[in-house]
């Protein structure tokens, strides 16, 4: 028994969580002063293993797309439409999604407490509002620090699109957790090809040197953040020589699938984050920018919906025909949405009161509508959900312990999603 | 404030002796260098009188840094607001002293004498304030009255609850502790009770950042060991023998009790969590053992599983629990090297019973396995995706009663296995997109099983 205590240290998720369980069912921490750590509904078993997240940035107009108000009077020119769901109405400019809405799950009582770009966008991706002081990771650095990644040799967190030190990165875990960053899907993975001077003798020499000459700087100097670089050449080169490299391949693609995804560069990301979810990366995300339509409003989101309407729906064909998309969530999140009145631009200026992201897959259950916003979208009349709420619901579906408290390297506590609570009636 | 300058806190500690000095050094230069009644003027004073403002500013923002750094709360209050007092007061000095040596003159003189005496007053109650801090109340007045020892004061205080005069909060008896405590068992247990209420009370003062009488309460080794008192506060076994129970049984207006008066008490069914856990031997499991054993961390009640579980994500492939309080297992083989497969395979046998998921994606599955694979009888979700099933080998699972998720997306299957897909009784969902299922063929599964959702284009 004795012996056991002493092994209960660093324990993964799984363990803690089995741990827990046994604390609480036998004994009752409770009863000497402080309330459990573990509700029984807080963890629980995950119905996503990965997740597809699609960010557009710039904030995308809820009542031109999924929370239309055909009565409003600044409506503008679009128009409703019916989806397979009855009862449902969506924006016209999303007919091949408004035919899949069985599939979605809309949340249109978004609401944040950030309007401009940089925090909205930060609050969105971290659950936290931005501070000087500290990095907050991102959704897919509290996966792979949590549940692991799978075993293929395939980073457990990719980025396409956007910027690079965009927030929702490792944040203040381990930089390893942190998402690699792809600028163009066509361009699969930069940087994995040796040198044609050097073949594969020669790079097994040079890092043979590399780790002489650091043994014994590493024997005088055993700690962690050493061996996380040796641990980066490592993978690395596990990488370069890997067979599930292809999936950073497009070329691989049939014709067809290529075209259902359609040819711009959104569509080819959505198809490599197919290829790397089924290859074993367990987030991904995707950057759709564009969306702060400030001027003319109504013609740019039209040019925006059409890659958006085509290639989301392919995706979500191709998850649910592979059998992929009970295990993957599919997110399409945005900063804030835009006001109701059109401004003298005929624009929509930036609206954090209320906006819509769509869920998908993952153990959501489709064809549903949560929340509702005005007459004219400008406010919320039930059900509001939080920014940290909605974090908090796709890591409830990836099974994350979201009550778990953990901290940053300067001893400050942390959660998943803040204080967020997962909007349960979605699953 | 920032992070950087938090570590620079306790030199709080070192400069506030540099006021001291200045107020004395001040003193010793009007008091003894007298100068034919000319001692502000020299230049010497209005240095050291920059000296004391310079060294007390200083002070005051180094403990403030303190106050964050060292976590103190409400206890620091009065120390802190004779501080701002003496602060003030040794710039208003500054400003009669000035006024003293430009106008000569007995109200300006005893306006810059008084001004010096009541920051010297203040400088010593806020010295004094701050040293009970650090060293404990009453380290001054205690040793005088040590005419009684104290070890009796305590000894005799403990056997109150025994004497039926006394009626003031009596201590929990021992042998009926409450009931939570009392359903606690095992050593772990007890010890994450009584270490809870260690830490909500008594490591703020005797733990890391301060060890108030030389105690340190927060790992086994200094625990273990007597304080300044030089009795141990923890003995093994024998709770009224250890200073720390005797400390916090107490009456809470009694000099001695722990914690302070002006902390939040310790619930008593608190104290008979740290009681029972003393009395159970005080099992404290080593930190250094347990840093050096992560790697091999052994779930406690199915040793079995755990290292199953383990060794098979050391192998290289996927397997975790179900749920928490849920044994059930899942296994995801779809990343294995396929050296590696046949093994891994080989594997499963041990658990074959308790594996609910199974992914096979896109592997090469060897002819043997096919006809191991009816024994997974508890099979509710199984991925073939990609892999070389075919027609007769899927007519080997129809023992899998239990499946409701089968996917077989992209594989050769066709039509010919569409009288076997209608024989689970359980499932709700095929995948048969990219097969040679025909759309006829989809549509007769759906019209057999109307409660199974057959995917297919």
């Amino acid at each position: 028994m004795y012996e056991d205590l002493n092994k209960l240290d660093e324990l993964s998720r799984r363990k803690f969580i089995q741990y827990s369980a046994k604390a609480l069912l036998g004994v009752g921490l409770a009863s000497v002063g402080q309330t459990p750590v573990w509700a029984a509904d807080v963890a629980r078993t995950a119905t996503a293993k990965n997740v597809i997240y699609i960010f557009l940035s710039g904030g995308m107009s809820h009542i031109d797309t999924f929370d239309p108000k055909p009565g409003w009077k600044e409506q503008g020119p679009v128009k409703t439409i019916n989806t397979n769901v009855g009862g449902i109405r969506i924006s016209e400019y999303l007919p091949s999604l408004a035919q899949r809405m069985d599939k979605l799950a809309v949340i249109r009582s978004m609401y944040s407490n950030q309007g401009a770009h940089e925090q909205g966008d930060y609050f969105m991706h971290t659950s936290y509002v931005q501070r000087g002081t500290i990095r907050h990771p991102g959704l897919g650095a509290w996966l792979n620090s949590m549940s692991g990644k799978t075993n293929s040799t395939l980073p457990g967190n990719v980025r396409i699109g956007g910027s690079n030190n965009a927030p929702g990165g490792a944040g203040f875990l381990d930089a390893k957790y942190g998402p690699l960053h792809l600028g163009n899907p066509d361009d699969g993975l930069p940087h994995i090809k040796l040198h044609q001077s050097v073949d594969a003798a020669e790079i097994q020499e040079r890092m043979a040197l590399a780790q002489m000459m650091d043994l014994s700087f590493h024997k005088k100097y055993p700690s962690k953040k050493l061996q996380a670089y040796s641990d980066v050449y490592e993978e690395a080169s596990k990488l370069m020589n890997s067979k599930d490299l292809e999936a950073f391949d497009l070329s691989k693609e049939s014709e067809l699938s290529r075209k259902l995804y359609g040819e711009s560069r959104f569509g080819k990301s959505c198809l490599l984050a197919r290829r790397l979810v089924e290859h074993g990366v367990r987030f991904v995300e995707l950057t759709l920018g564009g969306w702060d339509t400030h001027n003319d409003n109504h013609e740019q989101i039209q040019d925006l919906t059409n890659p958006l309407d085509q290639s989301v729906s392919a995706l979500l064909d191709d998850l649910y025909y592979r059998g992929l998309l009970d295990e993957t969530l599919v997110v399409i999140g945005t900063e804030f949405g835009r006001t109701p009145e059109i401004n003298s631009n005929a624009g929509r200026n930036h609206h954090p009161t209320a906006f819509t992201c769509v869920l998908a897959g993952g153990g959501i259950q489709g064809g549903q509508v949560y929340g509702a916003t005005d007459e004219r979208g400008h406010s919320i009349t039930e059900n509001g959900v939080t920014v940290p709420d909605f974090n908090a619901t796709i890591a409830y579906a990836l099974g994350l312990p979201l009550d778990k408290v953990v901290y940053s390297p300067s001893g400050r506590p942390f959660q998943i999603a803040d204080k967020g609570q997962p909007i349960k009636a979605l699953f | 404030m920032p992070d950087f300058i938090l570590p620079f806190g306790p030199l709080h500690i070192v400069f506030l002796h540099l006021p001291i000095g200045g107020v004395f050094a001040i003193w010793f230069v009007l008091l003894v260098l007298k100068n034919d009644g000319e001692a502000h003027r020299t230049p010497a004073l209005g240095h050291l009188h920059l000296f004391l403002i310079v060294s007390t500013l200083l002070t005051i923002g180094l403990g403030l840094v303190y106050e964050v750094q060292g976590q103190y709360k409400e206890e620091l209050e009065l120390h802190e607001l004779w501080g701002y007092i003496f602060g003030g007061l040794v710039l208003l000095n500054y400003v009669f002293y000035w006024w003293h040596r430009k106008v000569d003159g007995s109200l300006s003189k005893y306006s810059y004498l008084l001004s010096l005496a009541a920051a010297s007053v203040a400088m010593t109650i806020t010295a004094h304030q701050g040293g009970e801090l650090v060293h404990g109340k009453g380290f001054l007045t205690n040793p005088f009255q040590a005419s009684e020892p104290t070890t009796q004061t305590i000894q005799a205080t403990i056997e109150m609850p025994l004497a039926p005069a006394v009626t003031e909060r009596p201590a929990p008896p021992m042998v009926e502790s409450t009931s939570a405590t009392a359903a606690v068992s095992n050593p772990f247990e007890l010890y994450q009770a009584a270490e809870l209420v260690l830490q909500n009370h008594c490591y703020s003062c005797h733990g890391a950042t301060k060890q108030k009488g030389d105690l340190r309460l927060d790992n086994p080794g200094s625990a273990m060991t007597p304080g300044k008192s030089g009795e141990a506060s923890i003995v093994a076994h024998d709770a009224t023998a250890s200073l720390l129970i005797q400390r916090m049984q107490l009456p809470r207006d009694h000099d001695d009790a722990m914690p302070p008066s002006n902390k939040a008490p310790v619930a008593s069914e608190n104290i008979a969590a740290v009681i029972a856990w003393i009395e159970a031997g005080a099992h404290w499991p080593d930190p250094t053992l347990r840093s050096q054993r992560v790697s091999t961390f052994v779930e406690m009640d199915d040793t079995a599983t755990q290292a199953w579980i383990d060794a098979m994500n050391a192998s290289g492939a996927k397997a975790e629990y179900n749920a928490w309080d849920d044994p059930r297992i899942r296994v995801d083989l779809s990343f294995t090297d396929a050296e590696q497969l046949e093994n891994t395979l080989q594997n499963l046998d041990t658990v074959v019973e308790r594996i609910i998921w199974l992914d096979l994606s896109s592997l090469e599955i060897p002819e043997t396995f096919f006809e191991r694979l009816p024994q997974f009888k508890n099979l509710e979700r199984l991925h073939l995706d990609g892999t070389n099933i075919s027609d007769a080998q899927l007519m080997q699972l129809s023992s899998l009663t239990q499946l409701n998720y089968l996917n077989l997306f992209d594989t050769q299957i066709s039509n010919a296995s569409i009288p076997t897909l209608g024989q689970f009784p359980k499932l709700k969902k095929v995948f048969l997109a990219q097969t040679s299922v025909t759309k006829a063929g989809a549509q007769s599964l759906a019209k057999m099983q109307p409660e199974l959702e057959v995917i297919h284009r």
